[in-house]
This record gives structure tokens, C-alpha cells and sequence, in this order.
């Protein structure tokens, strides 16, 4: 019984810096958006009033627009695509191997290098444009990142091709736990592709699919990095992010108070699409 | 059949062949116009850099903003300092999660989950004003627990799963033989630990070396990341300048990535479907 | 023993979370003797294509030769909106000794000391401004704000005259654009001042000036609003010239000094900017540009300058050695001051002028204003009638949805909205 105690101590390190530097916070975070605070002006306590005007805000409001376009279109791109790339790259071949790498690099570069990359490619006086006028093809010149409709669609397109090969990483792995027997035996079956898929990869590639989806929704929900470099949440508000504008409302206005009650409904609100996508799939799972 | 077959595999191929040019493409004009003098660059985006000038480089590196040296160590201290100190603390809370049945311990597993979900944004203006009441400046070791702290929800998560599946015999055994409970985690668990400890490394460097948000709102620290995002800003008129820059900061991940690329995959196989 | 842990882990944090709840409000100080012994200020600065980090360390050197007792530390400003970077220091507690730019963070209580007497004295009264009956701030320099700029081979191949009057301003832009060229220029996204701001300078400011010369004080105590007829009026027309498609198509995803270079290369053929730009073509001794004061549209004869604000930081350890520094920049040394003003096209606020040589562009840009009026822009009005800080970021966003064709009527709502409610905040 004393051995078992002893242990406690292999997770103190672990609790206090991830309790400081990050429980602390959140529960600071909590505090603030009770207050009318400018971070340095004593504070005023003023109760739920932050949360009142985090849902009259039609500035948020419109980020959280584009949050969801942006998320949706995105999750539902990477999955799909994803999950596909996966079952053909699912072979021991060399040239499977080199397709892996290749769709893997872009999430193992930097979103800032990644980011300006595109964004000179996008640029009006970019690449993009360069080659379109190359081409003879002036009239197709678009101002991409220069208008609401093209920039989400820029952003979206960016986010796809940034995360796609960590998914495709996801699924493959998942597809990897699938026993070849499996296969085998649904063959002897007489099951064709479809059956194959619908019968034996789907039911056991469930967690696998959990986690894919999980990750890209927390991932768009926190997105920064490229809105901020690309457009930096322009043209006006038209491509801002939920992130984005705790950001500036926290950083830029000094709405100490206000901007910890928007990041605290975020954060609720991740908690409950993740909770519900993994009871959600755990049924699925079991169902199957 | 068979033909079908074939045609089918052509397709396919055809399809991954599109697909990999399309991921490569921006990478290739960032790259190969590194090696361009901005005025060719829009009329020949796509055209191979001969003659290669060096020209963008040494601009960047004469740049009186830009401290290429105190960049790349800045994100190299953070990226190995905040890796070992996240392995080395997760993997000996996971010991305890994964071996401990109990009520304590049951808390914590939650305790901890709950960070995997936190918006990080959440934390950026409490973290200041912590950190600035405490009087702890702002900078390079502060930013390692920082990472740490955000990357200890996951790794502990990972490792929890990992040990799960481990045997306990021979643990036992080790104990029965007089060995201590930190001996046997150091000397017969941790090296079992490996292919998720490489999932975990991988994952948490590529974060903080990538990390952009972090060291910027933290006190401006200047990484590689944050570097380069304020270098850029008077070039941006110029995209063989900006090209270069953004070779400095992804040249190092790329070689790495193409070097110890059956790492990558195989420590991301290994461990993602128990992330 | 498990449980005893469990407390003291507990207890730690719940120590963390008091110490750090009951903190907040008060400010921390941070250590600032460099490893030499030698004291140390840290200086906040940006740089542009102008004032560029050489204009800095000279500034620097000369100062650390004259006082080899301090050293001076620069911390250079990112990211395109400095407001914002400012913000992120304080809020870190890493905000530098001396800061440049200084005027909105100001209207925010305790973050700047009081400038001493002495200092104080070396400045035009004019110029000094006052916070809460307190004077935190020094006027740095005085800049002359937003005349237009136009390429002199495109007016003489159109046999174009640089307007007078707004009317004619706005024949020069339809014949410009009936010849198939581009009549302004304008940034974008990267740099969100430079889309609308420069306009709404010229022409904004002056209209609002014009007819309410208090405006800032009428808007401060609700006596008037920036919903009025005269914003409507200079915002739908200046929406009037994008739609009838007088700006770059491009602009919007131009960074400033994109935008200010495609100007330069012929894109455009007019962009109003401030009297920076003019001492940049000065500096390549550039002669293929010309300037002329955008004509208001009520005829009247104003024209906006700005004092630019240096402050010195309430959590400072070395006041002293920050104001020695001070001093030594706007008085014991004139050469310093010097090459920092003609650097930019600048103009001096101390009682002893200081004057630089100016080149043909900054010549006829302060002739063009030489009957005029000057007044202080509204959202940077230093002193008690200051714009709430972040006001202008949110005007900035504004004129670029109403670039891309939002109602001008809501926007201009949306104004009032935001002031009140970043006053009320801060």
C-alpha cells in the first residue's frame, strides 16, 4: 500500500505547471469577464453584463460567421478527402511512401511561412495574378484577398491544403489497426469495395475518425495565425475570426473584461462540441 | 477484372500525382523564387531561378532588424528545453494516471484532458497579468513552461493510453526484485515508452518551433516565427525578400522533416489513434 | 502522504490564483541595471522606410558617448498596428522606458510620468498638452498630414492642372480614368490606415473642423456626434469615387509601402499621403512627382497637423537617466533632432526651432498650406478631448467596408456606438 502511495509524486511536476500557468489563467479569465476591467484601472465588478453584450455584439457576430463557414467547410473537406487519400496511399509501395511524405509537409511547416507564402501568391500584384496576365488571361485577374467572398474562400483553400496531410496521417494510421483477415474474410464473402468499406474499415476506423474530426474542429475554431498574416482580418471585418477578435478587443481596445467573457463562451463552446462529437461517435461505435 | 483493375491504379495515380503537384506548387514558387531578383519574379513566377542570385538572402541577412542568429536560438532553446521538460513531466504524471486506480487519480486524468480543449486564447491576457504580478519578465524561460503547460493536456493523454496497453508483469517484477518505483519508471518503463515518446517529441517541437501566436502575444519574444512576421512588414513590397525570409524559417523544418521523415510518420502512426 | 501532496499542490495554486486576483491593478517592476552596472532605459520606436533603425542608433550612440553612465536599449515596434503592439507590452509588463508615439496610450490614467519642469520649458507651450491636469507627454515633432500626390507625366500628358477646388479635383480623377489609367492609389489589408485614412484627412477632418471647430469636446460631452450631415456628405462621396472605380482595383490587398510603390512605378496616377512621403522622394531627390492640397469640398481653408508624443513610463526604475535622454535628443544635441525630423519631413516643437534644408517636393507641400488654417486630427487631438484609444483601428476597419461598398448611414452609426463604448471601457 505505501509503494502505491509514492506515486502521487510522479504527477506533481505535471499538475503545478500545467495548473499555474494554465488553470490559473482560465480561472482568471472566468474572473475578468465579471469586470469592466482595462487591465490596469482598478476593476469594476459588473456580473453578467460582459456575457449580455457578447450576444448583441454584431461585430462577433460576424466572426463568428466566418468561424463557422470557415470550420465547416474545412472539416468537412479534410475528412472526406482525408479519409480517402488515406485508402489509396494504404499500400506498402514505395511510391505510396513518397505521396505520404509529399502530402505531409505543409502541416510541418510554420503557418506564418506557410501564410505569406500564399498571400504573395493571392496578392493582387502576386504570383498568381503574374501568371494569369503570362497567360493572356487578364481578364481572370481576381482581387483575392480583397473582398469578403474570395478571401474566405482563399483562407478555406489554405486551411484545406495546410491540414489535409495530417488527416490523411490520422486515417492512416486508423486504417493500419484494420486486420488484413478482415478483409480476407469479407472477400470470401463475396463483399465488393463498398462492402468492404461499409463492413469492416468504417466500424473500426470509428476512434480514428473521432480524433480526425475532433482536431480539425478545435483547430478552425482557434484560428489565427493565417487570418492574421493574410488578410489580417480585412478587408474591414470581413474575414475576422472568433480568435481574432479576443485578440483585438483584449489587445488592442483594452477590454480586458470583455474579451475574457468572449474567450470564455469559446471555450464552453469547444467543450461541448467535443463532448458531444465523442459520445456521439463512442454510440456510433458501439452501434456498429 | 484485372484490367479494370489497372485502369482504376492508373486513375488513381493520376489523382495522387495532381494532388501532390498542387500541395507542392506553393512551395516550389517559394523556393525556387528565393533564388530570383524580385522584378522576375511576377513575370516568371513558375520559371526555374538560373542564374540563382543570392541576392534576397544576403539582403536578409544584412537587414539591421533581423538577427538570424538570436532568432534560430531562441526557437531552438524553446523547442528542445519545452519538448524534454513536457515528455519528462507527462510521461511521469501517464506513470501515475495509467497505474493508479483511484479516485485522485481519476480527477486528474479529467483534470488534465480538459486542457486538449482549451482555446489557448483563453489564456494569453490572464497569463500577462499573472506573470507581470508575480514580476516574472517575460522571455525565453518563461515561454518553455508556458509551452510546456499547454502541451502537458495531450502528451499526458498520449503516454496515459500507451502505458495502458503495456503489460504490467514487468513492472511487478522489477518492484518484487527491490527496484524503486522511479527506478522502474526510468529504467524499465520510459525506454518502452519510445515510439510514443517520438509521436509526442515530434508533435510538441513542430508546435513550438511553428508557434506564432504564443511568442507573440507573450511579450513579443522573438523567435523564428515572430522574426519574421515583424521583418517582413517594410519588404512587403518585395516578394524575393519576403521569399527568403520564409526560407529561413521553413528551410530547417524541411530537411528535418525529409531526413527523419520515417520518424515523422511512423511516430505519428504509432501514437495518433491513441491521440 | 498522497493526500498531503495533493494539499500542498493545492495550496500553491490557490496562492497563485489570490496573489495574482489581488494583484491585478497594481504594477510590477522590473529590474533594469544592464550586466555592466551601467543604468538602463529601454526605448520604444518603430521604423519606416523613412525613419529607418540607422535614424535610431545614431540617436542612440551619440546619446551613450555623451552619457556612457546609461545605456539605451531599442525595442522595435511590429506588426502593422503599433497601438495594439504598445498594449501587448503593458499588458505583459514589458513596456519600454520611453515610448514613442505616445499621445493615445496617454488617455489611458497611470501609465505615464509626469514630465518634469525643466523638461517641460525646453517645448513650444503650444504644443504641450495636458491628461487629468497633468502633463505626462512630450511633443516630439509636428507633422503636416495629407496632400495628394500625382505623377507629373500622366498631368502633362493628360494637360492636366492641379486642382483648386473640389469640383475640379473631381475632373481630374474622370479624365484621368476616361484616358483608361488609374486616378488614385490607396493600401489596404496589410496596413489598415491606409485605405481610408488618408481621405478622410484631407477631407474629413477639415469639413468637420470647418463647421464644428470643437468638435472633439462636442463629442465628448454628447453635445454632437459623428453621425451628422457633414461625415455622411464627405463618407458618400468619397464612396461615390470608388464606385465610379478611381481607386486601384488592387488597393484593398496592397500593404502601404506596396501601395506606395506601385504609385511610384506609374499604377496610379495620384495618392494622397502624408508629408513623409514627400521627404522620401526629397531623399531619392526624386522630381517625377508633384503635390498639391487635396481641395475640400466646402472651399475652406484648413489643414491638418499632428504633435507626435514621446512619454516616459510610470513603472520606469530610471525617470532620471529617461528624461536625460529626453533632453539630450530635443536639446543638448540639435544634430540629433535634426536628422530624426528631416528623416520623415518633420517639424520641431521645442522653443529652439530646429530647421533642416528641404528639398523641391517638401518645398511645395508646406507652400500649398502656407494661407492655410491648421488644425489637430480629430482622433489624435492630444489632452483631456482624446479620442478613446482604439478608436481609430475601428475607423480604419470602417473605411474599408465602406471601400468595399457598405452603407455609409450604418457605419457612421456604428461610430458613435464604438466611442461610447470604448470610452466607457477605458
Amino acid at each position: 500500500m505505501k509503494k502505491r502511495n509514492m506515486s502521487i509524486g510522479f504527477a506533481v511536476p505535471a499538475f503545478v505547471i500545467y495548473t499555474i500557468l494554465l488553470v490559473v489563467p482560465i480561472l482568471m479569465a472566468f474572473y475578468f469577464s465579471l469586470n469592466k476591467w482595462n487591465g490596469f484601472n482598478p476593476m469594476q465588478f459588473i456580473g453578467i453584463e460582459n456575457y449580455i453584450n457578447v450576444f448583441k455584439d454584431a461585430r462577433l457576430g460576424n466572426a463568428v460567421v466566418n468561424t463557422t463557414v470557415i470550420s465547416v467547410v474545412v472539416v468537412i473537406a479534410v475528412n472526406v478527402l482525408g479519409l480517402f487519400l488515406a485508402m489509396l496511399v494504404n499500400t506498402a509501395s514505395a511510391k505510396s511512401n513518397i505521396f505520404r511524405t509529399v502530402f505531409f509537409i505543409p502541416f510541418v511547416l510554420s503557418t506564418v511561412a506557410i501564410s505569406f507564402v500564399w498571400k504573395s501568391i493571392l496578392s493582387y500584384n502576386g504570383v498568381l495574378n503574374g501568371i494569369l496576365i503570362s497567360l493572356g488571361q487578364s481578364d481572370l485577374i481576381g482581387n483575392w484577398l480583397g473582398k469578403q467572398g474570395p478571401a474566405i474562400i482563399c483562407i478555406i483553400l489554405v486551411e484545406i491544403w495546410r491540414t489535409l496531410g495530417y488527416h490523411m496521417m490520422l486515417y492512416l494510421a486508423a486504417l493500419q489497426t484494420v486486420p488484413h483477415e478482415l478483409y480476407e474474410a469479407c472477400t470470401v464473402d463475396g463483399g465488393n469495395r463498398w462492402n468492404k468499406f461499409r463492413n469492416v474499415t468504417l466500424p473500426l476506423i470509428i476512434p480514428g475518425m473521432s480524433v480526425s474530426f475532433l482536431m480539425s474542429i478545435i483547430n478552425e475554431l482557434r484560428m489565427y495565425d493565417v487570418v492574421k498574416i493574410m488578410t489580417d482580418g480585412g478587408p474591414g471585418y470581413d474575414t475576422e475570426t472568433i480568435v481574432y477578435n479576443i485578440v483585438s478587443q483584449g489587445f488592442s481596445n483594452s477590454m480586458v473584461g470583455y474579451s475574457s467573457a468572449i474567450s470564455v463562451v469559446l471555450f464552453l463552446a469547444i467543450g461541448a462540441i467535443s463532448i458531444f462529437i465523442v459520445t456521439m461517435m463512442n454510440k456510433k461505435e458501439v452501434e456498429m | 477484372m484485372k484490367g479494370k483493375n489497372r485502369v482504376v491504379s492508373i486513375i488513381q495515380t493520376i489523382f495522387l500525382i495532381v494532388l501532390a503537384l498542387i500541395v507542392v506548387l506553393p512551395i516550389y514558387i517559394a523556393v525556387s523564387n528565393t533564388f530570383k531578383l524580385s522584378d522576375i519574379i511576377l513575370d516568371q513566377p513558375l520559371s526555374l531561378p538560373i542564374p540563382p542570385t543570392i541576392q534576397n538572402i544576403v539582403s536578409v541577412l544584412k537587414s539591421p532588424n533581423t538577427n538570424m542568429i538570436e532568432m534560430y536560438k531562441n526557437s531552438i532553446i524553446l523547442m528542445v528545453a519545452g519538448t524534454l521538460l513536457t515528455v519528462v513531466v507527462s510521461s511521469m504524471a501517464a506513470y501515475y494516471l495509467a497505474r493508479i486506480k483511484s479516485k485522485l487519480s481519476g480527477f486528474l486524468r479529467i483534470y488534465f484532458l480538459i486542457g486538449i480543449m482549451v482555446p489557448y486564447v483563453i489564456v494569453y491576457l490572464p497569463l500577462c497579468i499573472l506573470l507581470r504580478n508575480l514580476s516574472i519578465p517575460f522571455g525565453v524561460p518563461i515561454l518553455i513552461f508556458v509551452f510546456v503547460s499547454g502541451n502537458i493536456s495531450f502528451a499526458t493523454f498520449m503516454y496515459t493510453n500507451y502505458i495502458h496497453s503495456l503489460p504490467i508483469e514487468l513492472e511487478e517484477a522489477a518492484e518484487i526484485d527491490g527496484a524503486s518505483k522511479f527506478q522502474v519508471f526510468w529504467q524499465i518503463l520510459f525506454p518502452l515508452l519510445r515510439p510514443c515518446t517520438t509521436t509526442i517529441a515530434i508533435f510538441v517541437g513542430l508546435g513550438i518551433w511553428n508557434d506564432f501566436q504564443t511568442p507573440l502575444l507573450l511579450g513579443q519574444v522573438k523567435t523564428i516565427t515572430v522574426g519574421i512576421y515583424t521583418a517582413v512588414g517594410p519588404y512587403s513590397a518585395n516578394w524575393g525578400v519576403v521569399f527568403a525570409y520564409v526560407f529561413f524559417a521553413a528551410m530547417p523544418v524541411i530537411v528535418v522533416y525529409l531526413l527523419a521523415q520515417k520518424n515523422f510518420v511512423n511516430g505519428l502512426t504509432a501514437g495518433a489513434l491513441k491521440g | 502522504m498522497k493526500k498531503r501532496r495533493a494539499l500542498i499542490a493545492l495550496a500553491l495554486s490557490v496562492c497563485v490564483i489570490a496573489s495574482s486576483l489581488m494583484g491585478c491593478g497594481k504594477k510590477a517592476d522590473t529590474g533594469s541595471t544592464s550586466d555592466s552596472g551601467k543604468t538602463k532605459i529601454t526605448f520604444g520606436v518603430f521604423e519606416t522606410d523613412n525613419i529607418t533603425s540607422e535614424v535610431w542608433q545614431n540617436m542612440i550612440d551619440s546619446f551613450q558617448k555623451d552619457h556612457p553612465d546609461i545605456e539605451v536599449e531599442k525595442v522595435l515596434a511590429t506588426g502593422d498596428d503599433r497601438q495594439a503592439f504598445w498594449k501587448t507590452m503593458l499588458s505583459s509588463g514589458s513596456f519600454p522606458d520611453v515610448v514613442i508615439e505616445a499621445e493615445q496610450l496617454a488617455t489611458m490614467d497611470g501609465i505615464f510620468t509626469e514630465v518634469p519642469q525643466d523638461v517641460q520649458d525646453l517645448f513650444e507651450d503650444s504644443t504641450l498638452c495636458q491628461y487629468n491636469g497633468k502633463c505626462i507627454t512630450v511633443p516630439s515633432f509636428k507633422q503636416y498630414k495629407m496632400q495628394c500626390y500625382y505623377n507629373k507625366s500622366v498631368f502633362s500628358e493628360l494637360n492636366l492642372q492641379e486642382p483648386t477646388t473640389w469640383d475640379e479635383f473631381m475632373n481630374v480623377c474622370q479624365t484621368i480614368k476616361d484616358a483608361g489609367k488609374t486616378p488614385l492609389m490607396c493600401g489596404g489589408t496589410g496596413d489598415i490606415w491606409a485605405t481610408g485614412e488618408p481621405f478622410w484627412i484631407a477631407e474629413g477632418d477639415t469639413a468637420l473642423l470647418a463647421k464644428y471647430p470643437d468638435f472633439n469636446k462636442d463629442l465628448k460631452d454628447g453635445s454632437n456626434k459623428w453621425n451628422n450631415d457633414t461625415t455622411i456628405d464627405v463618407l458618400s462621396k468619397w464612396q461615390d469615387m470608388i464606385n465610379k472605380g478611381y481607386y486601384y482595383d488592387g488597393a484593398m490587398s496592397l500593404s502601404y509601402s506596396q501601395a506606395a510603390e506601385e504609385f511610384q512605378k506609374g499604377t496610379a496616377a495620384m495618392m494622397v499621403d502624408g508629408s513623409w512621403a514627400a521627404a522620401g522622394f526629397d531623399a531619392e531627390k526624386n522630381e517625377d512627382f508633384g503635390v498639391f492640397a487635396v481641395p475640400t469640398m466646402d472651399g475652406s481653408k484648413l489643414t491638418v497637423a499632428d504633435c507626435s508624443y514621446w512619454g516616459v513610463s510610470e513603472t520606469c526604475e530610471n525617470k532620471d537617466a529617461a528624461f536625460q535622454f529626453i533632453k539630450y535628443v530635443f536639446d543638448e544635441n540639435p544634430d540629433v533632432y535634426k536628422e530624426y525630423l528631416q528623416s520623415d519631413g518633420l517639424y520641431s516643437t521645442t522653443k529652439n526651432a530646429v530647421t533642416y534644408e528641404q528639398g523641391a517636393v517638401t518645398t511645395k507641400f508646406i507652400d500649398n498650406i502656407k494661407d492655410s488654417e491648421t488644425v489637430q486630427e480629430i482622433v489624435k487631438l492630444p489632452g483631456e478631448n482624446a479620442a478613446p484609444s482604439g478608436m481609430q483601428s475601428f475607423m480604419d476597419k470602417s473605411f474599408q467596408n465602406i471601400f468595399n461598398g457598405a452603407d455609409v448611414k450604418t457605419e457612421v452609426e456604428g461610430w458613435d456606438t464604438e466611442y461610447q463604448r470604448l470610452l466607457d471601457a477605458q
